[in-house]
């Protein structure tokens, strides 16, 4: 139960306390009243249907870099 | 292979770093979502003599005790609709589950988010949102308590049987266990920040806060091990994408503004001081009173409160695999697809 699941916003809705987010292709709505400053390309850890953080893009790119497709390495 | 070079490289370093500090490791991971992670990707036979897995009390539905589960069947009883968690349905209480009340007529539905049930739920349902879940979903609960106001809503309360992630880590370190280095709860630290793991370098023991990646334990590993090798107790961050040094401060505040510590039972650890959170007083209008005889719990043959505290591997259980399985789990380490049971029936290539 404790899963969250990154997602990026598609749209702000009620004065920023809720938005869109499409994760993998899946729209969902949720509310984002515990992240200041949301806006339109941002991703964010869901969590409850709660947006609990944002993701640092320029630390996942970091990531993405260093692994490239390492999701799919056979270890 | 670039990738292919990465994983083996920092594979390597792990291996090397164990092979210099010169024997096997005892590395518990607090949260179950990281027991899945591990044993989903073969790290326990990937690292097989280097380091042992211990999976801890991090998750919710497992560390929930039958008394809870006996509460909301009792209250389902008395007519009111009980909002849960999927993954609590199969719990066993005294005597039956939430999935075995609900096919006896209970109405039990299942929820995935509360904020979503306060907005939505019509003025005339009865209902009782089942609480549970370590920091990472207590902001839920709070802003799910905030519509409730908002709305005047007079028909929902909460079951609180929240957890704190601080006391039982304490209470297992300093009683429970000795291990080498801990993986900590990443979405836990996600709203408690770093900061709010400080205390663990006073039992002088390496940790490190982990994502759930595939190459976010990797990287947890490699910094863990580095610092066992060090000698180095201050907690590092591996999950720095989220997790921020004060973590999320405004999830903080509705924590605060909602909640007081308490008292809670946990599955394995027992009472422990602090460990939980209820509805601070000015709120316990909207506060279900809980009833429980602690003495009663946990006299089953499941053995879950051993392997919480990492004294049994889930396969040493005698009911492993031959009575309790995830279709008929005989405890909540089984029935919770985060349980290390479950990881190891699921995943269970540690033979
Ligand atoms: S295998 Fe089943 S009975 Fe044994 S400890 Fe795990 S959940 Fe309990």
């Amino acid at each position: 139960m404790c899963l969250g699941y990154p997602a990026k916003v598609v749209e702000i809705l009620e004065d920023g306390k809720k938005a869109i987010v499409d994760y993998l292709g899946l729209k969902k709505t949720i509310n984002v009243s515990l992240i200041k400053g949301v806006a339109v390309g941002d991703y964010l850890l869901i969590h409850s249907g709660v947006a609990i953080e944002k993701i640092d893009e320029k630390e996942a790119e970091e990531i993405e870099k260093l692994f490239g497709e390492v999701r799919n390495a056979n270890l | 292979m670039q990738t292919y070079d990465a994983v083996n490289t920092i594979v390597n370093i792990i291996k090397n770093n164990i092979e210099k500090i010169g024997r096997q490791l005892r590395i518990i991971e607090v949260c179950g979502t990281h027991t899945v992670s591990i044993y989903r990707n073969g790290f326990h036979t990937l690292f097989k003599g280097y380091i042992d897995f211990i999976s801890g009390p991090g998750c919710p539905v497992c560390v929930t005790h039958e008394g809870y589960i006996n509460n909301l069947i009792e209250l389902a009883k008395m007519n009111y609709t009980i909002y849960t968690f999927g993954d609590l349905l199969k719990v066993p209480g005294k005597s039956m589950s939430l999935a075995e009340a609900r096919a006896e007529g209970a109405k039990i539905k299942i929820m995935y988010s509360p904020v979503d049930i306060v907005e939505n739920i019509s003025e005339n349902e009865e209902a009782i949102i089942a609480a549970i879940g370590f920091e990472t979903t207590v902001p839920a609960f709070a802003l799910s308590i905030e519509k409730v106001l908002e709305r005047g809503l007079k028909n929902v309360k909460f079951a609180c049987e929240l957890k704190t992630i601080d006391q039982p880590l304490k209470v297992l370190l300093k009683d429970h266990i000795k291990v080498d280095g801990l993986i900590l709860p990443g979405h836990v630290a996600t709203i408690l920040g770093v900061d709010g793991f400080k205390f663990v370098e006073e039992f002088k023991i390496p940790s490190v806060i982990s994502g759930f990646e595939k190459y976010d334990i990797l990287l947890s590993l490699m910094s863990l091990t580095q610092s066992i090798l060090d000698s180095d107790f201050t907690v590092k961050n591996e999950y720095k994408r989220v997790v921020k040094k004060e973590g999320n401060t405004v999830a903080k505040r509705y924590i605060e503004r909602f909640f007081d510590r308490t008292d809670a039972y946990f599955r394995g650890l027992g009472l422990i001081e602090g460990g939980g959170l209820r509805l601070k007083s000015e709120y316990s209008a909207f506060s279900v009173q809980l009833k429980y005889d602690y003495e009663s719990l946990s006299n089953s043959a499941c053995r879950c409160a051993d392997v919480l505290t990492g004294k049994l591997k889930p396969f040493e259980c005698p009911l492993f695999e031959k009575v309790c399985t995830p279709q008929t789990p005989k405890g909540a380490c089984m029935v919770s697809q985060e349980g290390s049971c479950n990881a190891y029936f699921r995943f269970g290539k540690w033979k």
